[in-house]
């Protein structure tokens, strides 16, 4: 496979509607997401964490620990696997497996090795993910292990959405405000 | 209209400033406006503006990021400068406002209002988090007025609110409306975002804010606009 083939779920359109309904594509960096992302960093031991948001062609981070790019193309995201099922999917040797050898993120001056997403679901569909990145080989995490990348896939998205309700709320009250003359 | 916008000479046009003040009246940023000099046949400085093209008004909004540059310098306040919403319309002046704005190296901010309306969140907050990057800050303006019901803070990406003079009108006969008021402001709080109150007149209504938890304000009580150079 090259790396310009990446899966696509049957129902991608309506999980990229749910995602830009977040509103949260192209915001400013904000501390509490940047907070987590470096605290899963300290719990798993990896170099790189990134809340990933898998957009139309292009993988958009909300937060990005320990890695310097906003965004990459979609071709490149790892994150496409994770965004098909609501589980989580780890690459422990991206050099062996077809789908990735020919990554430009494996290949490439960043060299990664490996990749665990645990994905962020909102209505049923999954935006996107909570990525845990290193550079040298790793072994699986372990059930425990998994069970808390799971848990705090899920406290980052029901901070995307707390997010998303305040603000919206903040309009609403505007406009009772504005009613209010 | 006496005069073609083509004709006006923008070196003519005069910058005012309006403070933005703390709870104890302390500057924390000031606000740059646009003057008529008298000769100039326009009956007021909104018909002035609805005359001009998208491009003039992003020369006008130049030239205050050069003038904030300088009075930065001097004084270490912020400035703050309109950004009218036309130049988000058309991609080529987009472009024009980010290329100068990464050429400044002074911290300032940019508003846009809620009056009118502006292209789809999906490409006005790439275009903020363009801005963002080189350390502008983006503020919502006449935040209140937005009349397709809901405010467009809801799906643009801004750090600052600055809510409407309309807001706060009768706040303290009216209960209900501070309660709302003070809700929006917690709202701001929880997401992290600034606010500014505009339009304060009377030091009651000034009482009845800070009591509420507001910090920051503009307005008459503090201080008309004047020219810029009188408040270096």
């Amino acid at each position: 496979m090259s790396q310009n083939d990446y899966p696509i779920g049957e129902r991608d359109a309506e999980r990229i509607a749910v995602l830009h309904e977040m509103k949260i594509l192209d915001s400013i960096e904000e501390g509490s997401f940047d907070e987590f992302t470096s605290m899963c960093a300290e719990i798993f031991d990896v170099k790189t964490v990134v809340i990933s948001l898998v957009d139309t062609d292009r993988q958009w981070f909300k937060s990005h620990h320990g890695l310097d790019a906003h965004q990459t193309e979609r071709k490149l995201a790892f994150c496409n696997y994770t965004v098909l099922g609501h589980e989580i999917f780890e690459v422990t040797d991206p050099i062996n497996d077809p789908r990735f050898k020919d990554n430009a993120l494996v290949t490439g001056n960043l060299g990664l090795r490996y990749y665990c997403g645990a994905p962020i679901v909102i209505k049923g569909m999954a935006i996107g993910a909570l990525c845990l990145i290193d550079y040298k080989k790793r072994a699986p995490l372990d059930e425990k292990q998994r069970r808390i990348l799971t848990g705090l896939a899920a406290v980052c998205t029901r901070d995307i959405q707390n997010r998303h309700l305040l603000k919206k709320t903040t309009s609403m009250m505007s406009s009772i405000l504005k009613g209010m003359d | 209209m006496e005069h073609s916008p083509d004709a006006v000479d923008f070196d003519r046009l005069e910058i005012y400033g309006q403070r933005i003040t703390d709870q104890n009246g302390s500057t924390v940023k000031v606000e740059l406006l646009t003057r008529l000099p008298k000769d100039f046949d326009y009956p007021s400085i909104e018909s002035f503006f609805g005359a001009l093209t998208p491009q003039q008004t992003l020369e006008i909004t130049k030239a205050q990021i050069q003038a904030g540059a300088e009075f930065y310098a001097k004084t270490g306040i912020e400035v703050s400068i309109n950004v009218d919403n036309s130049v988000l319309v058309e991609s080529e002046l987009t472009e024009h406002l980010i290329t100068f704005c990464e050429r400044q190296t002074h911290p300032f901010t940019l508003e846009f209002t809620e009056l009118k309306p502006m292209p789809p969140s999906s490409d006005i907050n790439a275009i903020f988090f363009r801005l963002k990057q080189n350390g502008i800050k983006i503020a919502l303006d006449d935040f209140g007025t937005g009349f397709n019901g809901m405010s467009t803070f809801a799906d643009y990406d801004f750090d600052i609110i600055k809510l409407d003079r309309s807001l706060i009108l009768g706040i303290q006969t009216r209960p209900q409306k501070l309660l709302i008021l003070k809700h929006v402001l917690d709202l701001a709080d929880a997401l992290g975002k600034e606010h500014v109150v505009e339009g304060v007149e009377t030091q009651d209504q000034l009482d009845t804010l800070n009591e509420t938890g507001f910090r920051h304000y503009q307005g008459f009580l503090f201080n008309r606009p004047v020219p810029l150079k009188e408040l270096l």
